[in-house]
């Protein structure tokens, strides 16, 4: 191509000197140095710096906090999940020795939390005393109560697949007329989950954008700030890269430090949240502790943090660049 | 090592500030640039140092047509230029090693390499003693200096200066065409763009005077325009 080879005639490359200096040391080299500037001109205005962190630090914590929270809350919905079980009614001429039997089979073939064998005395017994209509059996003359086994299995999400195949192969045992699960109850909580879990989505989206423009808007007015600085570069040979680089580690920075200081700052409300809930979670008699943001969660947080800061600069740098030429 | 072949520059509103002109700079050769405000001057430099592209015509450097450099290569050509305004246009926030160790960082030189040439740029424009002072603490004529010195610490092949005396007294004035002529000296092909007619003539350098954009006068030492 003639332009290349007209930039190679006119061009001097550093490899073809005495310094035996790789192409990789010398991006590496570079890189270097713009980071190092990075961090010079983030520290040169300490106030303007710590504003942009907080603004940044405060739009990444509260959706963090929020899905922290829900986590949490996910947590606790497993705790309680008394409700969320499966009842098997057994067939009218099921005795007690043969629901041990189908009791023990289920237990060996699923993993079970807990399960429960309630004869049909029983479950009349229950019945008088929750509503209080007593003898029953009297009027009706025959129990009309089956007996039933409650289950309630390991697995949390009592609507998936796995536990339709579940059911679907209870139901065809001998001895059991039928199979329920409080599907109800399980499908109010999953929607209120999935409702929880798209309003986290919308804020960390809306909020990450946020975090885009008050990045990118930084760099806008630094890069308007340096204006001459950059036609005097370009002058002497500057490349767009070049030029952009220290503006881009300016981003990755204030992003990383701002996901930081939002870790931070969830660490300290959950700390504060702990005590209280603790308390409620006792007096229902359930040993609950708020849990903090992961480790896998932070570092994600960290890298989210960091990408938009880089994106938002590298949007800023771009736009503002081309517009900067010497005169 | 320049040639400009029948260039015309226009800007918007059809201003004319080259038309036709033609030259022709030998490698290591020297050359003064003058005329009156508004002849050209600035346009030719900057038509050579690709910050302006010509209407019509050729420019070539060192037998490359500027014509054939995209935007993204432009930046390789200026590397092998080193440009001189009237205007130092130093960094302030930056001592004088760092500005002029600017275009050897910005060439992608390994910095273990900056130190021994920034010195001796540094001493050929007689600073080797300020190198970490801020530009703005040093005299117009220092700060004239460190931006030599900032354009020529890279070798290259090429200097131009636009006015470089322009805010400068008589004496500094000279001792600054005496550092050209020094690099003139070492190979380096000058053309320097001044008014200071008075000061040119000493030199004894070859004088292109150019007239509302139009070439007038080539030749050496000789005294022109009314
Ligand atoms: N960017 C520009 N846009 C429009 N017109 C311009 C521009 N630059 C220069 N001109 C015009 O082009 C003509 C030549 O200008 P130039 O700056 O080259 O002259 P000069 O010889 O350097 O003058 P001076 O001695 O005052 O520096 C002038 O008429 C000027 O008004
Ligand atoms: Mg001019």
């Amino acid at each position: 191509m003639k332009t290349q080879s007209a930039s190679r005639t006119l061009q001097n490359p550093p490899t073809s000197t005495a310094y035996s200096y790789s192409r990789l040391s010398a991006l590496w080299d570079q890189h270097r140095q713009a980071a190092r500037i990075s961090i010079h001109r983030i520290c040169r205005h300490p106030l303007g710096s710590v504003l942009t962190l907080l603004v940044i630090g405060v739009a990444l914590a509260l959706p963090t906090l929020l899905s922290v929270l829900l986590g949490n809350g996910e947590s606790l919905s497993q705790h309680w999940s008394g409700g969320t079980q499966i009842t098997v009614y057994l067939s009218e001429n099921t005795n007690a020795q043969r629901a041990e039997q189908i009791m023990t089979l289920l237990k060996e073939r699923y993993q079970l939390k807990n399960a429960r064998y309630i004869s049909p005395e029983e479950g009349l017994v229950n019945f008088e005393r929750d509503t209080g209509i007593e003898h029953v059996v009297e009027q009706l003359r025959k129990n009309p109560l089956p007996g039933i086994i409650e289950i309630m299995p390991e697995i949390a999400d009592l609507g998936s697949a796995q536990v339709q195949t579940w059911l679907n192969t209870i139901r065809q045992f001998p001895g059991v007329e039928n199979v329920q699960l409080d599907l109800a109850w399980v499908n109010r909580l999953q929607e209120m989950a999935r409702f929880a879990n798209r309003l986290v989505h919308a804020l960390a989206l809306l909020l990450g954008m946020v975090v885009l423009l008050v990045i990118g808007n930084t760099i806008r007015l630094s890069t308007q700030n340096r204006r001459e600085e950059i036609k005097i570069a370009k002058l002497i040979g500057a490349t767009d890269a070049f030029i952009r680089r220290p503006f881009l580690y300016t981003g990755f920075f204030y992003g990383l430090l701002g996901a930081l200081l939002s870790w931070l700052v969830v660490s300290i409300v959950i700390l504060w949240l702990r005590a209280p809930i603790t308390q409620l979670a006792a007096s229902y008699q359930s040993v609950f502790q708020l849990r903090n943001l992961s480790f896998m969660g932070a570092m994600e947080l960290l890298l989210a943090g960091a990408l938009l800061g880089f994106a938002g600069a590298l949007i800023a740098v771009n736009l503002q660049i081309r517009q900067i030429e010497p005169d | 090592m320049i040639e400009l072949k029948h260039v015309t520059k226009s800007y918007e509103q059809n201003r004319i500030a080259l038309s036709q002109a033609s030259l022709t700079l030998a490698q290591g050769e020297m050359a003064f640039l003058t005329g009156h405000s508004g002849a050209g001057k600035s346009t030719l430099l900057k038509l050579i140092a690709l910050l302006e592209r010509p209407t019509q015509g050729k420019v070539m450097i060192g037998g490359v047509d500027l014509a054939d450099v995209g935007k993204a290569d432009i930046p390789y050509v200026r590397r092998r230029i080193g440009v001189i305004f009237q205007n130092p246009y130093l960094l302030p926030d930056r001592n004088v090693f760092d500005n002029v160790a600017l275009p050897l960082q910005i060439a992608g030189w390994p910095s273990g390499s900056w130190l021994k040439r920034v010195r001796a740029a540094l001493e050929k424009v007689g600073l080797a003693n300020k190198e970490a002072v801020l530009p703005q603490t040093l005299s117009g004529g220092e700060q004239q200096r460190v931006s030599i010195a900032r354009a020529i610490v890279n070798k290259p092949a090429v200097l131009l200066a636009d006015e470089p005396t322009g805010n400068l007294d008589p004496d500094l004035s000279e001792e600054i065409m005496h550092l050209f002529q020094d690099f003139h000296q070492v190979g380096v092909t000058v053309l320097v763009a001044s008014h200071d007619l008075r000061l040119i003539a000493k030199m004894k350098h070859r004088i292109i005077t150019l007239k509302e954009g139009k070439v007038v006068n080539d030749g050496l030492d000789k005294h022109s325009i009314t």
